[in-house]
């Protein structure tokens, strides 16, 4: 008499699936992957020479007393132009370069002037490159972190560069 | 007098064999199968950076879009690839124009127009980016911008590492 299968046995059968191929298959992918992903994020900044400037701001290069202007001496920052009553920024206790109060001084001036984009950036020859594009991201744009979401506002995003002669 | 165990305790031990279940590990590799794919197929714009320099770090998050490439590094000033010029050899001179870098861009300016003018489709685009080493000078990387600019480069974007935040 044949003997009907227990309730035990059938259910032993359905977990039978082999799994070893496929962890094979993901044991030589997951390695090849975390070898090509690449998790330094690279961006660009947008540089613009003078006379090539967005179309929209050709009407501020004719009165240089509208763009502002900034100085980054031996000292610390300076302004002129449209920051030209800003206080200098000296550099710190330390003697390093004070880029958050420098931040917050160019924020203050951005709420004074919405609508002005355009920035110069003034350096010395010998200023190292990080230098530089800690002073452009110190004008570019402010970020804020209210209970830790992170808002950025952008100040003057329309950054030329130059070279200033000794002061 | 020690206590035997149940008959009913017996039975229940001696029908064990160990399975392996391999259906979590499954789960957790398939997550991390997905999660890096992802990462893989957003990395599409980005392109090499060279060993041979460190970009400075950025609260920049705007994207990168491929263009022609100039890297000035420590030592060498290199063109998509190529070696243009020794830095020593250009650092000393007065003159903004760095004489090999026009050259060698006014050829690749050539290329493009050369491009657009056979297949009509194609952007001319004056596109360049700049890598740079955190460490060089202003001076160079403004006569780098200086020389891009005479050649008609004039939309430049400076490299750097997304810090965000």
């Amino acid at each position: 008499m044949a003997r009907r299968p227990t309730r035990k046995r059938h259910s032993a059968g359905m977990e039978d699936l082999n799994l070893t191929p496929v962890m094979n298959v993901f044991i030589i992918l997951i390695p090849f992957l975390l070898l090509t992903t690449v998790f330094v994020k690279t961006a660009i900044i947008n540089v613009y020479l003078p006379g090539n400037t967005p179309e929209r701001e050709q009407t501020d290069r004719a009165n240089s007393e509208r763009i502002l202007t900034l100085h980054m001496t031996r000292d610390g920052f300076s302004f002129s132009g449209l920051g030209k009553e800003i206080p200098p920024v000296k550099k710190d206790n330390s003697g390093s370069y004070d880029f958050g109060l420098l931040n917050s001084r160019v924020a203050a001036l951005k709420e004074r002037y919405p609508k002005h984009e355009e920035a110069i950036i003034l350096f010395a020859p010998d200023t190292p490159y990080e230098l530089v594009i800690k002073a452009m991201d110190a004008t570019r744009e402010v970020a804020t972190s209210k209970q830790g979401k992170i808002t950025r506002k952008t100040l003057f995003p329309v950054i030329s560069v130059g070279e200033h002669t000794k002061l | 007098m020690p206590i035997s165990p149940s008959k009913k305790h017996r039975f229940k031990r001696s029908p064990t064999v160990a399975y392996l279940s391999i259906t979590s590990l499954m789960d957790m590799f398939t997550i991390i199968l997905l999660f890096l794919l992802h990462g893989f197929s957003q990395d599409e714009g980005a392109f090499a950076i060279s060993q041979k320099l460190t970009l400075p770090v950025s609260t920049s998050i705007e994207a990168v879009r491929p263009k022609l490439t100039i890297q000035i590094t420590e030592k060498e000033l290199i063109i998509e690839g190529k070696k243009v010029s020794d830095i020593d050899a250009i650092a000393n001179e007065e003159d903004m124009l760095i004489s090999p870098l026009y050259e060698n861009l006014t050829e690749y300016a050539k290329r493009t127009v050369f491009i657009a003018s056979v297949n009509p489709e194609t952007e001319l685009n004056r596109e360049v980016i700049i890598q740079g080493d955190k460490g060089i000078p202003f001076r160079l990387l403004e006569r780098v911008m200086f020389t891009c600019g005479l050649v008609g480069y004039n939309n430049i974007s400076l490299a750097v590492l997304s810090r965000e935040g």
